[in-house]
């Protein structure tokens, strides 16, 4: 599956949100957008599986205009998980994983043999087997987030779009997050993640797309990243970057001024 | 269907049931089967003679209050999810106060009698009713965006709107006729013969198919507007179909017995924590829920008056279960519960 935008433009409540932004997607890559806050990103990630109407220029998905397909048909190509959940009042972990499989059935159609087969791979995947009879509300915010990628992955989309995933949370889930991300890249899958932290996508590999006041700042392989130059003109801040004892892996940090 | 579940849909029919039964032997101040059977032992065949006594009035009045019942806490659970929040119902939108002002003005005007055969005080409640949904709706159409946040804006801006010209139309009114509007308003399943059940249950037997074939809209619906998009759901067009089928559920019962109030309210959140949030169990829980409490509170306001004092007058249903209800509801938002029964 290919996902293309050509020169899409987006304006929100008079604000030209996306400027003139052509990029191409292909089939089992893996793609971070990173930026400063502002600049475009969750409005780049809804846009692309058509949440966002755009206001010139279109999405493509495999040539088909987004604004053409059936959203049930479009569940089918992208799993989403956006950054902020808002009402689950008093679900249980078990009925959101299994709302996952909405596109795979016919509105009065119990779950089937196959769909229960896919919720328990995301729960299996996402290690939620104890949490399925939690509530929701009653979850930690590392466990709440595992269990609304699980909800993505029982969709069994191709493409899995994530919106600063590893955010808030502690280092143990974050290396759990990185773990599903992988797991699903490795199995062929397209992956389309925001992240605010800058190691993720050297942890991720792949390729960068920096967005910056809307538009295009770079669109190159992660290894772009160690210029610590252009970061610091993306951000305004300054970078540094650390080589690990094997002289391979390479880190950035952000420098400060010493107390 | 888990054990616990079906232990609990089981329990639910029987005091369905049981407050069927026991509506229909009990009866209305005085009047029950033994009375029934007493006046009717003279007659050549008693049975026929007890069934024809017991469908003319009784038997109406049974099934209207268990379909308004359902109706309301089905309509209830349906908006409450539409707009994630468990205070929201079929009136907060105005549908109660629009019924209210059609149903006044038909009384004004006519006298709340028939007009060429048709009774236009329910004629008129329905089409104030759904004229308000209307409206309301238009309204959030113009200022898309927020529309679920609109929708309640402009709904309880029109029921206000409404209150104020239904006490115009009261004032305006001569005392006899301020006096039935008022009536009207309390609430009541004094039906007369079987059409308007059969109009109700037609109108029922709708909305419950919407939420029946969109129970897994409703559910993302719930969990958030832009999770239930991207999981496959047209949500506008579920939207618009939820919104319009329970209004025109509520519509139609209100446009018979009256503004019941609390009913929307009580039952789903009784049911949800129950049977958990989840459609395809909480739709059934309330229809059952709904047509059990509203027979048991006719059947309490109609002869509370009669055990209490001996006297034939009946209790406004409405104000029974508003009084009920509220005081439950109270109890239950003071009360440290545990929300899982069924988990």
């Amino acid at each position: 599956m290919v996902i293309e935008a050509e020169s899409l433009n987006v304006r929100r409540l008079g604000r030209h949100v996306l400027r003139d932004i052509s990029l191409r997607i292909d089939d089992g890559e893996c793609v971070s957008i990173i930026g400063p806050n502002g600049a475009g990103k969750s409005t780049l990630m809804s846009a692309l599986i058509g949440l966002v109407p755009a206001d010139g220029g279109v999405v493509r998905i495999d040539g088909a205009e987004i604004h053409r397909l059936p959203r049930r048909q479009l569940a089918r190509l992208i799993a989403y998980v956006p950054q902020i959940h808002d009402g689950y009042l008093g679900f249980r972990v078990r009925d959101v994983v299994e709302a996952g499989r909405y596109a795979h059935l016919d509105p009065l159609e119990p779950l089937k043999g196959q769909d229960h087969a896919a919720v328990a791979a995301a729960v299996d995947a996402c290690r939620i087997g104890e949490l399925l009879e939690r509530a929701v509300e009653t979850l930690s915010g590392g466990e709440r987030q595992k269990a609304w990628i699980a909800a993505a992955l029982a969709q069994q989309s191709p493409a899995l779009f994530l919106d600063e995933p590893t955010n808030a949370l502690d280092p143990a889930h974050q290396v759990e997050l990185i773990r599903i991300m992988r797991d699903h890249h490795r199995a062929g899958g397209t992956l389309l993640v925001i992240c605010h932290d800058l190691n993720l996508p050297l942890v991720l590999g792949g390729r960068v797309i920096a967005l910056h006041r809307g538009g295009v700042f770079f669109d190159q392989p992660v290894e772009a990243l160690q210029d610590t130059g252009r970061l610091e003109q993306l951000y305004g801040a300054r970078f540094a970057l650390h080589r690990g004892a094997d002289g391979q892996t390479v880190s950035i940090h952000l420098e400060m001024e010493p107390s | 269907m888990p054990p616990g579940l079906r232990r609990l849909y089981l329990t639910l029919g029987c005091v369905w049931l049981a407050v069927a039964a026991a509506s229909l032997l009990i009866g209305t101040t005085g009047t029950s089967l033994a009375a029934y059977w007493h006046q009717a032992s003279g007659a050549a065949d008693p049975v026929m003679e007890i069934l024809r006594q017991l469908s003319a009035l009784a038997l109406p009045r049974l099934l209207m209050g268990m379909l308004a019942g359902g109706s309301l806490a089905v309509a209830g659970a349906m908006f409450q999810s539409l707009f994630r929040n468990p205070l929201a119902s079929p009136y907060t939108l105005g549908v109660s106060s629009g019924a209210s002002l059609g149903a006044a003005l038909a009384i004004m005007a006519a006298g709340g009698g028939l007009w060429h055969g048709v009774p236009m005080v329910s004629v008129m409640a329905f089409l104030g009713a759904v004229v308000c949904v209307g409206i309301v709706y238009g309204i959030a159409r113009v200022r898309p965006g927020q529309a679920t946040g609109t929708l309640l804006l402009a709904g309880l801006t029109l029921g206000f709107i409404s209150s104020a010209l239904i006490v115009l139309v009261m004032f305006l009114a001569e005392i006899r006729d301020s006096d039935q509007i008022l009536r009207w308003m309390m609430g009541s399943l004094e039906v007369v013969g079987m059409s308007p059940v059969y109009e109700s249950l037609a109108l029922a037997a709708l909305a419950g198919g919407v939420a029946t074939y969109l129970h897994r809209d409703l559910d993302l619906l719930m969990m958030g507007e832009v999770v239930a998009a991207s999981r496959g759901v047209a949500v506008r067009h579920s939207r618009r179909l939820i919104y319009f089928s329970a209004s025109l559920l509520t519509a139609g019962v209100v446009a018979h017995v009256g503004p019941i109030g609390f009913v929307c309210l009580l039952v789903p959140h009784i049911c949800r924590a129950l049977v958990g949030p989840t459609h395809g169990r909480l739709i059934p829980a309330c229809a059952l829920g709904g047509a059990a409490f509203l027979p048991l509170c006719d059947l309490l306001a109609r002869n509370a008056m009669w055990w209490l004092a001996g006297e034939t007058r009946q209790i406004p249903v409405g104000v029974l279960t508003s009084l009920i209800g509220g005081s439950f509801f109270l109890y239950l938002l003071l009360a440290r519960r545990d929300r899982s029964v069924v988990r």
